[in-house]
């Protein structure tokens, strides 16, 4: 038989995943105790993960496979999303194990394919994912020696793969070696760089808000669209450490190279031809080729804000400013909140900005996009007696926290005479479907399972977004009259120099 | 009869209302109170002529409406000498995840005493939320009340065929609405009682190896909990799997239970649906094998899992899959969180009746 004849129809439209084996590099660190092996472990509860599946963490520190096994239990006792479950996680804890090696030390590689290849013989599966979860600045040696070992060659019947995290270098030519290397190693279609905004179910009902519902296609361009605005706020400063990555990343690299870009690409893209991963990223990719330049100081410094925190308070508790932060420069130079006004030059999007902003210390920890609607013509209801205080049509998808949609819209108050005010219509995934959304990584690691790329980002995407923000960033670093960094209260909603960026095209920011 | 002092569970209905003002008690819920909002995705119609309906269907909306949020109309019809009907309001609320605020959905209860076919279907119409699909979950026996005009206006039903004294009648009837163009989608609840069952075996044959196997199968066993519930779903299972596999019914052996297969390559595979003492899950085991072959599934101690072993030779894989709650509300969460689009169940239909009469 060619084919599993008892998959049923309805199971025939998701991605099944196919038995592997997780290699895991940088096991120790935070990011596989807290959301790599958890959001196995829940799909594993959830009767998601195919048979045979073994995880394999790679760190340098010596340790057993049990002292491994109870440190990934302690952290899933914590944050696990469908709780922790002792007797399970016995059984989940049997497929996993440890391998004790340097990321420079091919000798590690070699004993690890020898451990690899033995299972596959003994009737394991021949499929291996890799995963690199460590550090970027190891990377490359990751990489080259899973080549120099031969483990990136897929053994017959099965494949290899890679998942990079982020970031994806720190500008275009280290984002571009980062490729290169890759790419020696495994071919575009195996090489997965995990975005994981792109996992969140409210990213993914993008696509289908635009193109399976028959009333928004048509509106959805500058006839009928005034202006986009996305955010990401966040509360947090620099805790836990941050502040020395951060400092050497900022607003613009840390978020909006990738994620924001990313959903302002799902916003902004044409229908693709068909669902396919390459289908897809197709059409996003020539988004961000589209995306006007900013090239020079005074074009960065005309539609784009930088700016710092100063001490402030946000949800009652006194802060410092960014440049006081712990392993913050004292004299950083670097942005905590950036804000664009970005044109998309395509026939659909033609004169109509996006807002992009993003920064820490803001009140709320929320991101959303709007997309505001012109008004109707000035006359009837609209007529400025009538309508005066009226607000536009604004369609608001938020990615997160309480995910969702709302519309607003003008209705007429009760009463005698003629009052209109804005309404909201307001759909909300855990009211509507009541079961939890699955964590991003959850999906995003089935889908590599199953060598489905859609939601990962393509070579030519990482690059083209780099392009746009390398001038961004040179600008306000390689240039001789770099834009001025402006400062904002923690706690605010930010420098009033990116309130007057949209008021010069008659534009507020929305209120959160 | 049941003199309405005798039914259960009429005082925890929530409040009574006249029939004509239904609508206008259930926007009362949310008029007031800022803190809740109505949920809702589908229109529940569960219909009983069994009187503890009114106390056994709640508990099980409650639980069902933390995450497949609908309007649910439950009514209970009995015979009576005079027709009488009464009507009940209630909210079921859960907190969302944000907290804020909690989402509620609505239950009508209608008791309906001397009825008609006409009046159950005038109450389930007439209180239906607009645009919204309607599931009927029929309760008992198939009577006289689900006849076409009911029908006609329903997208789902759902019955379990393991209530029906002899369930090839019923069956009968339902494929023959389906034949003559009810767009309904049913779903028995003894063929969802084997749907961790059918993943396991779905997820067994993802294997390259396995589905090479799957032509040399020899046996196939199935265990089930004694009485009918066990066997409808024992039997459902085999059925599924022969259709599935395209093979043709030889027989049945003397044995009940036992029935043998032609599969595509002209082999003769004997199917055995087996009793085991214990009462408990309907579905106990599987076990098929074949040349150098064997898959089993058993479950586990607490019935959480199904624990999945595949051996070829001395080649042997052991995993777990999640046992799927075997409650009325895990039953219909599980229907209800597969949409409507599995036509698994309507496309073996035939093959479930061929069985049926043939042991």
């Amino acid at each position: 038989m060619e084919t599993n004849p008892f998959i049923e129809d309805d199971q025939r439209v998701k991605n099944r995943p196919q038995a592997c084996t997780v290699v895991i590099f940088g096991a120790s660190g935070d990011l596989t105790h807290r959301k790599l092996v958890p959001a196995i472990y829940n799909l594993m509860v959830d009767g998601e993960l195919p048979a045979g599946l073994k995880v394999i963490g790679f760190a340098r520190r010596e340790k057993s496979d049990e002292v491994f096994r109870k440190d990934l239990e302690v952290l899933n006792q914590k944050v696990s999303r469908s709780g922790h479950n002792a007797g399970l996680w016995e059984k989940f804890a049997g497929s996993i194990s440890y391998h004790q090696g340097e990321f420079q030390d091919v000798t590690a590689y070699e004993s690890l394919r020898t451990r690899l290849d033995a299972e596959a013989a003994a009737g394991g599966t021949p499929n291996r994912l890799f995963y690199l979860a460590s550090a970027p600045e190891a990377f490359d040696d990751i990489l080259l020696n899973l080549k120099a070992s031969g483990l990136n060659d897929p053994i017959q019947g099965g494949w290899s793969r890679v998942i990079i995290e982020k970031p994806f270098g720190k500008n275009l030519p280290t984002a571009k070696h980062l490729n290169k290397v890759a790419n020696e190693v495994f071919p575009e279609r195996e090489t997965y760089r995990i975005d994981h905004y792109l996992g969140k179910e409210t990213a993914q009902n993008i696509m289908v808000l635009r193109f399976a519902n028959a009333i928004f296609e048509p509106l959805w361009n500058n006839r009928c669209i005034e202006q986009v605005q996305i955010t990401c706020a966040e509360n947090l400063g620099m805790e836990g450490g941050r502040g020395g990555y951060y400092d050497n990343a900022g607003a613009l690299r840390d978020m909006v190279q990738n994620h924001l870009l990313q959903l302002l690409s799902l916003i902004a893209m044409e229908p693709p031809t068909d669902l396919s991963a390459d289908g897809v990223r197709d059409e996003k990719v020539k988004v961000l080729r589209s995306l006007r330049p900013l090239n020079g100081p005074e074009a960065v410094g005309a539609s784009v804000v930088r700016a710092q925190y100063t001490a402030g308070t946000v949800q009652g508790t006194e802060v410092v400013g960014y440049r006081r932060e712990d392993r913050v420069n004292p004299g950083s130079l670097t942005e905590s909140y950036v804000a664009l006004r970005i044109f998309i030059d395509t026939w659909r999007w033609a004169g109509v900005p996006f807002y992009i902003r993003m920064g820490k210390r803001l009140p709320k920890k929320t991101t959303e996009i709007s997309i505001h609607f012109r008004r109707p013509p000035a006359v009837l209801f609209n007529a400025p007696a009538v309508a005066a205080g009226a607000a536009d049509n604004v369609l608001v998808i938020r990615i997160q926290p309480n995910e969702g949609i709302s519309l607003r819209m003008q209705s007429k108050m009760p009463g005698p005479s003629l009052r209109l005010e804005p309404v909201k219509m307001d759909f909300q995934y855990s009211t509507s479907f009541g079961k939890s959304s699955p964590e991003a990584y959850e999906r995003l690691l089935l889908d590599a399972m199953a060598g489905d790329a859609t939601l990962f980002a393509r070579r030519d995407e990482v690059e083209n977004a780099w392009t746009f923000v390398d001038s961004i960033e040179d600008a306000w670093h390689k240039s001789e009259n770099p834009p001025k960094m402006a400062e904002y209260p923690a706690g605010s909603w930010g420098p009033k120099e990116a309130d007057e960026l949209l008021a010069q095209d008659g534009n507020a920011w929305r209120r959160l | 009869m049941t003199a309405p002092q005798e039914i259960p569970g009429l005082a925890e209905l929530g409040k009574e209302v006249p029939i004509g003002d239904i609508d206008q008690e259930l926007r009362e819920f949310f008029a007031t109170d800022e803190t809740v909002t109505k949920a809702s995705l589908l229109n529940l119609a569960v219909y009983s002529e069994q009187s503890d309906a009114l106390a056994t269907n709640p508990p099980i909306i409650r639980e069902l409406t933390r995450e497949n949020a609908c309007r649910s109309l439950l009514v209970l019809s009995l015979h009576g000498p005079e027709r009488s009907v009464r009507a009940w309001v209630e909210a079921h609320c859960h907190l969302t995840e944000a907290g804020a605020k909690a989402a509620c959905s609505e239950q009508v209860s209608f008791l309906l005493i001397g009825g008609s076919p006409s009046l159950v279907r005038s109450m389930i119409f007439s209180n239906t939320d607009s645009d919204l699909p309607l599931v009927l979950w029929w309760q008992g026996e198939m009577s006289e009340v689900f006849e076409e005009r009911l029908h006609a206006r329903i997208d789902r039903l759902i019955f379990d065929s393991a209530q029906w004294a002899t369930p090839t009648a019923p069956l009968f009837r339902l494929s023959a609405s389906l034949k003559e163009g009810a767009r309904f989608v049913p779903h028995d609840l003894s063929f969802t009682r084997g749907s961790a069952l059918r993943a396991c075996l779905a997820a067994c044959f993802e294997d390259p190896r396995s589905l090479e196997a799957l032509p040399q199968l020899d046996a196939i066993e199935i265990r089930h909990s004694p009485g009918q519930q066990g066997f409808m779903a024992a039997l459902w299972l085999i059925t599924w799997i022969t259709h599935r596999l395209g093979w043709t019914l030889q027989g049945s052996a003397s044995i009940q239970g036992t029935y043998l297969f032609r599969s595509n390559n002209g082999r003769t595979v004997e199917a055995n649906l087996l009793s085991t003492p214990d009462s408990g899950p309907a579905l106990v085991g599987l076990k098929t094998w074949g040349a150098g072959f064997v898959f089993e599934a058993s479950l586990d101690d607490d019935q959480d899992y199904w624990k999945l072993l595949i051996q070829f030779d001395t080649l042997q894989q052991e995993s777990l899959f999640p046992a799927r709650s075997q409650t009325p509300c895990g039953l219909l969460g599980e229907i209800l969180g597969r949409a409507g689009r599995n036509r698994s169940m309507i496309e073996a239909l035939p093959r479930l009746r061929e069985l049926l009469v043939s042991n």
